[in-house]
């Protein structure tokens, strides 16, 4: 893989993540919102497999809300 | 009772702060869900409320699509499709697919699956699960699946009843090869409850976790819900005073069966939530309604489901007859009017919780397998389970035998302990009461034994309750 490649990959990933996203906020629907977070989460770790993003940014962003996790 | 609606239900999950209160869930943040899905009474509304007509075209398009899928890419269907001489494209509406399409049974699957032959769409890349049935029925069944077709098996019914991401999971399951509260757990992770799995201890333990990690939802067999409850009577735990406040089960009737739903609601002080599903049909699910606890709804998301008399005739709204469901989930190794053997009395009017699916009254009534005929009367061990349930004194813990041969005639007697502190002067009385609500209700005569409290094994998965002791046949 090249880095355009690389590149493109990456802007595909963060799409994907942003509508998952989207969906998982504003869907009303809990069957839709789960499964969003869900492809929300895997776009986000697909994105780590590639070297982008801090993973950890992802409890905030999916907001687990629990001091327990 | 508990309060069975967790705070978020409610609340919408704005960030209370109730760890500590322990019965009610956990903390709140930041939801994981919008406000207008945290308040829904539904997890998927537009499936759950469709009108009967769209449900019905919605599944006229599924089956012709699952069946020309399993026609041309399964060995076994284009084997059974092509002795019955129906080919894919003879099934244009839904009653061509009752009069039409041949069923299959659980033999059958076992069978070409014992020869070899492919029961299984797809390359071996696609099976990234692969359990067994439980062996209820005898033979045991391999369910090879995929993935994606584990979940959404229980979270209509959390969601219907007031789960919510803060609740806990407590997964009283050995994780085996039963893949029933496999699917669960993964039903768990995609709602976002915490999960605590309970796999590989024993029961002492496992209420010692309870106690330690304070969860809301008790997931276990109702026999073995009921099991650990005694054990932490036993240890000095009154369950009662946990921090369940739901127990869900599955595997074998519960909650449905009004006994079985006082027992597990007094032990646990908990409410009792019922499952039905064939494992083998990857879940596809029937569960009991949030308004009324006689009726279970089954979840047209996830199969097709028609009540068929013994000739396979359709029988109409309202009518009993043996259950027929083609799974949508059961991908890889894909069952067509696939015979359940379940005896259940479906209702197609909508619902007045909103659901337009299915409503089986009663759930699961019998086994049509189990059937036995005595004195020309045709008797159902579920049923003589269920009413002597209604005998005030005595327990859900029975034992059904059944007695006779070629030349003998067929007998049916029953053990049935009472409930803890009847004392052993009431036993006689008891016996009377129930073998004449037994004789009233069903027509024939059955004894019942009063044996002591606790003399009846304990299981720890589900409880053997019917006892066949007539010689097998050979065929």
């Amino acid at each position: 893989m090249n880095a355009t490649e690389r590149q493109e990959m990456t802007q595909h990933l963060s799409a994907i993540r942003g509508l998952a996203r989207k969906l998982r906020e504003q869907s009303g629907v809990p069957a839709v919102e789960s499964c969003a977070r869900w492809c929300e989460m895997y776009a986000q770790v697909a994105l780590w497999s590639l070297g982008a993003e801090d993973r950890f940014q992802f409890m905030d962003t999916v907001a687990l809300g629990d001091e327990k996790r | 009772m508990k309060s069975a609606i967790s705070d978020t239900a409610i609340t919408g999950g704005a960030g209370r702060a109730v760890r500590g209160a322990g019965k009610k869930g956990r903390a709140g943040g930041k939801p994981l869900y919008s406000r207008a899905a945290q308040e829904s009474p539904y997890w998927n509304e537009y499936l759950e409320t469709m009108p009967r007509r769209e449900l019905d075209a919605m599944h006229l398009r599924r089956l012709k699509g699952l069946i020309h899928h399993a026609y041309h890419n399964v060995p076994m269907y284009r084997d059974i499709y092509d002795k019955a001489g129906v080919k894919p494209e003879d099934i244009r509406t839904l009653d061509d697919y009752v009069k039409k399409l041949p069923s299959i049974d659980k033999s059958d699957v076992s069978l070409y699956q014992k020869q070899g032959k492919a029961t299984v769409a797809g390359s071996e890349e696609h099976v990234t699960f692969m359990y067994q049935t439980s062996g209820t029925s005898g033979n045991i069944l391999l369910e090879p699946g995929h993935y994606p077709d584990l979940v959404n098996k229980w979270t209509y019914q959390w969601w219907a009843h007031g789960i919510r991401p803060n609740d806990t999971y407590y997964f009283a399951f050995p994780f085996g090869t039963f893949m029933a509260f496999w699917s669960a757990y993964i039903d768990a992770l995609l709602m976002g409850g915490q999960t605590i799995t309970g796999g590989g201890v024993d029961t002492k333990t496992r209420i010692l976790q309870i106690q330690q990690f304070r969860p809301t939802v008790l997931v276990a067999t109702p026999t073995y819900a009921l099991r650990l409850a005694e054990v932490a009577r036993e240890m000095g735990v009154d369950p009662r005073a946990t921090s369940v406040r739901i127990v869900t089960t599955a595997g074998e009737p519960g909650a449905i069966v009004p006994a079985i739903r006082r027992a597990i609601e007094d032990a646990w002080d908990a409410k009792a939530l019922d499952l039905y599903g064939v494992s083998e049909l990857w879940g596809s699910t029937s569960w009991e309604c949030p308004k009324h606890e006689d009726r279970m709804h089954f979840s047209e998301a996830s199969g097709y489901g028609i009540v068929v008399d013994e000739k396979g005739g359709l029988m109409p709204d309202g009518g009993k007859g043996e259950f027929l469901v083609t799974s949508y989930e059961s991908t890889v190794q894909p069952l067509i009017k696939y015979r359940t053997h379940d005896l259940v009395e479906w209702h197609k009017e909508p619902c007045d919780c909103g659901r337009t699916w299915l409503s089986l009254r009663g759930g699961v009534l019998a086994r049509t397998d189990q059937m036995v005929t005595v004195k020309g009367t045709n008797v159902y061990p579920t049923s003589v389970q269920v009413l002597l349930g209604e005998v005030r004194g005595l327990s859900e813990r029975v034992e059904i035998h059944i007695n006779g041969g070629e030349a003998v005639p067929t007998t049916v007697a029953v053990k049935v302990e009472p409930n803890a502190g009847v004392e052993e002067a009431n036993f006689p009385a008891l016996k009377v009461q129930a073998e004449k609500l037994l004789h009233d209700m069903i027509g024939v005569t059955i004894p019942v034994e009063v044996v002591p409290p606790l003399s009846l094994p304990r299981y720890e998965l589900k409880a053997k309750v019917v006892f066949d002791h007539r010689p097998k046949r050979t065929a």
